[in-house]
């Protein structure tokens, strides 16, 4: 078997659909870092994978600059630079005042509404933070 | 087909440790209720949830994964998270599987070989 072919849906050769949804912010847990790890590792085995991040797992977006220690933000830019697609809740943005000139670049700010878009595409579903 | 590579109906991601929060009872007794419903389960211990696994613990999240094992339930643990806790292999109960690649295996339990996913 090739690598990648188990990861299709045979019916429409699409690859499965990993979401996940990080609700916890970076350094109060481990959550943000297992979120993105999950996600950079589904993303090399073929999947496609969208990344939504709501409430306090909004602030790991902020994480710009670079640290002399574990940096979320570098997974997240990571997990971006490999094709992952990272969207974060409107609303909860706004209430931290994150905006696109103070997160982590190529991120898109929809409304949560979206991640019920999200929900109806995915094949599976991981909530990390609760 | 071996039993390792059985579809399990649902999955359960831990990554509290037993008496952090009420919720690792509650969502062992959900995985308990499955089988109960005839339902097979696979458990994957990440972060926190490996010191579930460590033996010898007098608590009711750490019964419950006993009795969970004996009911069929197939049981991951991350290394990573073991070393990072200081936990040795030797300090496990037994019957629960380790994996040195935590994350390719959450995913492929997740994506490949669990009908449904909770994760807490």
């Amino acid at each position: 078997m090739e690598q990648g072919d188990y990861n299709m849906n045979a019916e429409n050769i699409k690859p499965k659909v990993l979401t996940i949804l990080l609700i916890k912010g970076p350094y109060v847990s481990e959550a943000a870092d297992i979120a993105l790890k999950t996600a950079l590792k589904a993303k090399r085995k073929g999947y496609a994978v969208n990344v939504f991040l709501y409430l306090d797992g909004t602030w790991v977006s902020h994480l710009k600059d670079n640290k002399s220690f574990n940096n979320p933000g570098d997974w997240l830019k990571r997990v971006i630079r490999t094709g992952v697609s990272v969207k974060m809740c409107e609303r909860c943005s706004k209430a931290r005042d994150l905006n696109k000139d103070n997160i982590v670049d190529n991120i898109l700010i929809p409304g949560s509404y979206e991640f019920i878009e999200l929900l109806k595409q995915s094949d599976k579903v991981l909530t990390f933070g609760g | 087909m071996s039993r390792e590579n059985q579809i399990k109906d649902i999955g359960f991601v831990l990554t509290k440790a037993p008496i952090e929060s009420s919720l690792t009872y509650r969502f062992l007794s959900f995985a308990q209720n499955a089988i109960d419903k005839n339902k097979t389960i696979g458990l994957f211990l990440i972060s926190d949830g490996v010191w579930l696994a460590k033996k010898n613990q007098n608590n009711k999240p750490h019964k419950l994964l006993n009795k969970l094992l004996e009911n069929g339930a197939e049981v991951t643990v991350s290394k990573d998270h073991l070393m990072a806790a200081g936990i040795e292999d030797s300090d496990l109960i037994s019957g629960v599987n380790v994996t040195e690649q935590p994350y390719v295996d959450l995913v492929d339990q997740v994506m490949e070989k669990w009908n449904k996913v909770i994760t807490i």
